[in-house]
């Protein structure tokens, strides 16, 4: 595979708009459902799934290639890579409780929220099967937690927007939730010829 | 600091015992699944080569390849070729190349006089799935039989075009929306399979 | 008796983990395209959702509090492996078109929620059918949205052609968008026949 900062780069995109992590793949649905109900706290826990994603990303790929694929243990990629953004998490949430108690008490409870989001295990299954590089897979992640912003982002201001609308009691919360994503999904379908590369 | 000492080998345990169980499944099944892989490599084989009836059994594309089908290698990579039994003269090999989103691979089947395209299969691929996933269509896979390939020329070997656009031979419609993926495909044959009929220039038997 | 039927029936139902609870629905649109699929992925999650829960309850009383999260998850990956592993030996290809969605059944919060909300708390053996019950609910809705999806979206069932060739497929069924809908309708349908205590404003 080209392991060219251009196909990071179409990749980096592509993650965020053409094949958005959460609107086309479907990782990340549950915090994407529930935080969604205040702009705030989706905008907090986009930019901690960015960081995350990004850095596990890159810390599973060096695991994978590094130490899984050497000695055989492949098939244990699953508890490995789980295990490696626990302990990352555990870790980013030790060091800012202490260095930076500010931002840890604004963050706070989305940094373990993010150990079990799918979106982060998931791009790192997603790099292992297409089989990117380092850069690949950074950028994959980075444009993977972008895309999540994005979409968490949009959703949350949608969802304001609706409050004073009367949606019926049957699809209050979850369900309208779900359309608005529906719909927001269909804008996304249209990315789908914007990416072109030389 | 007991209390770290209980945690620390508790965790030792549960992860050997984690680590024991699956990796004792994975010795009892290695076999059935190397048996997998290679029954997926003939069926794909004789698929691409077009002499594989509907609705084969395993035993059955294990007999077909037996009898219809020898292995052979050229410069380190392998063809398959058809044995006289098999009443077609062919020769696969496989391709693999960058698609949009991962890996593509497949099997090509050539005529090795003429290497004109006997059948066209794609194996693996994480093109996205209404777009550049229809490559997996049987539209698009047969657009390329018969379509006479020259690794000499200068030009692409297989081009494809927008729908509506075909000019020469050896065009081909690309995917509505899957410009990307399309242009993958071509970069496949003029590289990958470009490089396999060289090789098959070079050594014919 | 009684008492556990009707805990079990409310885990599937009451409950449901899928349109009530709003759990596991990463995999409730990622595989629900096809029949097949669906079918596999839901006795997977069933398969862990019930065994996670029966072993984290067996190891709840000597599990070491600080480490409980980990614990779990450990539990889980391992059970999720282990279906990897049987998959790939007995369906290979099912096993490469769920692809990276087995992996994901390890962040499926179903589990991870049922273990910390019930199997931490209770002994083993309701702790397995209160996972059963979970799965058994995640199995009905998936395979009633993935019914739908297959047949609009592709016009067969279980891979079986059922719709002519000149039907236009609904192709939005088998991708994202349809996905979304389906499980907003079920959702509709599910909040009416059956309302839950209280109605929540979006």
């Amino acid at each position: 595979m080209n392991g060219s900062t251009g196909s990071a780069l179409v990749i980096f995109f592509a993650a965020v708009f053409t094949n958005n992590i959460v609107l086309t793949n479907f990782l990340g649905m549950c915090s994407f459902l529930s935080v969604s109900r205040a702009v705030k706290s989706s905008i907090g826990l986009g930019w901690a799934v960015v960081f995350v994603m990004t850095t596990t990303s890159g810390i599973n790929w060096l695991v994978y290639h590094h130490i899984l694929v050497p000695l055989d243990l492949v098939f244990l990629r699953f508890a490995v890579f789980i295990v490696v953004i626990a302990g990352f998490v555990q870790f980013v949430e030790i060091i800012m409780e202490r260095f930076t108690p500010a931002l840890y008490f604004a963050l706070g409870i989305f940094l373990p929220l993010i150990t079990v989001n799918c979106a982060v295990l998931g791009v790192a299954l997603f790099m292992v099967i297409r089989d990117y590089s380092f850069l690949e897979s950074v950028g994959y992640g980075l444009g993977g937690g972008l895309g999540f912003l994005v979409a968490i982002t949009i959703l949350a201001a949608l969802r304001w927007r609706i409050r004073k609308s009367k949606v019926i009691p049957a699809l209050q919360g979850a369900g309208i939730s779900v359309i608005l994503a529906g719909i927001m999904a269909l804008g996304f379908v249209a990315f789908s010829g914007m990416i072109s590369i030389n | 600091m007991v209390k770290i000492i209980r945690s620390v080998v508790f965790m030792l345990v549960l992860s050997a015992i984690c680590t024991a169980v699956p990796a004792w499944l994975k010795e009892s099944t290695e076999e059935r699944v190397r048996g997998h892989e290679l029954l997926k490599t003939r069926r794909n084989v004789l698929t691409a080569m077009k002499i594989l009836p509907d609705g084969a059994t395993p035993d059955m594309i294990n007999d077909i390849f037996r009898k219809s089908v020898i292995v052979q290698e050229r410069n380190g990579r392998t063809f398959w070729a058809t044995t006289p039994s098999a009443n077609t003269e062919l020769i696969a090999f496989a391709i693999g190349g960058p698609g949009f989103w991962g890996p593509i691979e497949g099997v090509v089947a050539v005529n090795p006089e003429t290497y004109g395209i006997v059948g066209v299969i794609f194996t693996k691929h994480s093109e996205t799935p209404g777009l550049g996933g229809r490559i997996d269509e049987s539209w698009f896979k047969d657009q390329f039989t018969d379509l006479l390939l020259d690794p000499m020329t200068e030009e692409p070997m297989v081009r494809l075009m927008a729908p509506g656009n075909r000019s020469r031979p050896t065009d081909v419609d690309a995917i509505t929306g899957a410009t990307e993926t399309s242009k993958k495909i071509q970069h496949l044959f003029d590289n990958d399979v470009r490089a396999a009929l060289l090789l098959l220039k070079d050594e014919p038997s | 008796m009684n008492e556990r039927t009707r805990i079990f029936l409310d885990g599937i139902f009451r409950q449901n983990a899928v349109y009530r609870q709003i759990l596991g629905i990463c995999s409730t649109l990622a595989v629900t395209n096809l029949l097949t699929n669906t079918l596999v992925m839901s006795v997977g999650l069933t398969f862990v959702t019930a065994m996670s829960s029966f072993t984290v309850s067996l190891l709840r009383k000597i599990t070491p509090p600080r480490i409980r999260m980990m614990v779990q998850v450990m539990i889980i990956a391992t059970y999720v492996i282990v279906v990897d592993l049987i998959l790939k030996a007995y369906l290979p290809d099912i096993s490469e078109r769920l692809g990276p969605y087995v992996g994901l059944i390890i962040t499926n919060c179903i589990i991870m929620g049922r273990a910390e909300a019930f199997a931490a708390k209770y002994p083993p053996w309701p702790s397995f059918l209160d996972g059963l019950a979970m799965g058994l609910g995640y199995t009905l809705v998936l395979m009633s949205i993935a019914l739908v999806r297959e047949i609009l979206g592709f016009g067969t069932l279980f891979g079986f052609l059922i719709l002519p060739e000149q039907w236009t497929r609904w192709t939005i069924m088998a991708m994202a968008p349809g996905a979304f809908f389906m499980l907003g309708i079920v959702i509709w349908i599910m909040n009416i026949i059956d309302p839950p205590e209280k109605i929540e404003s979006s």
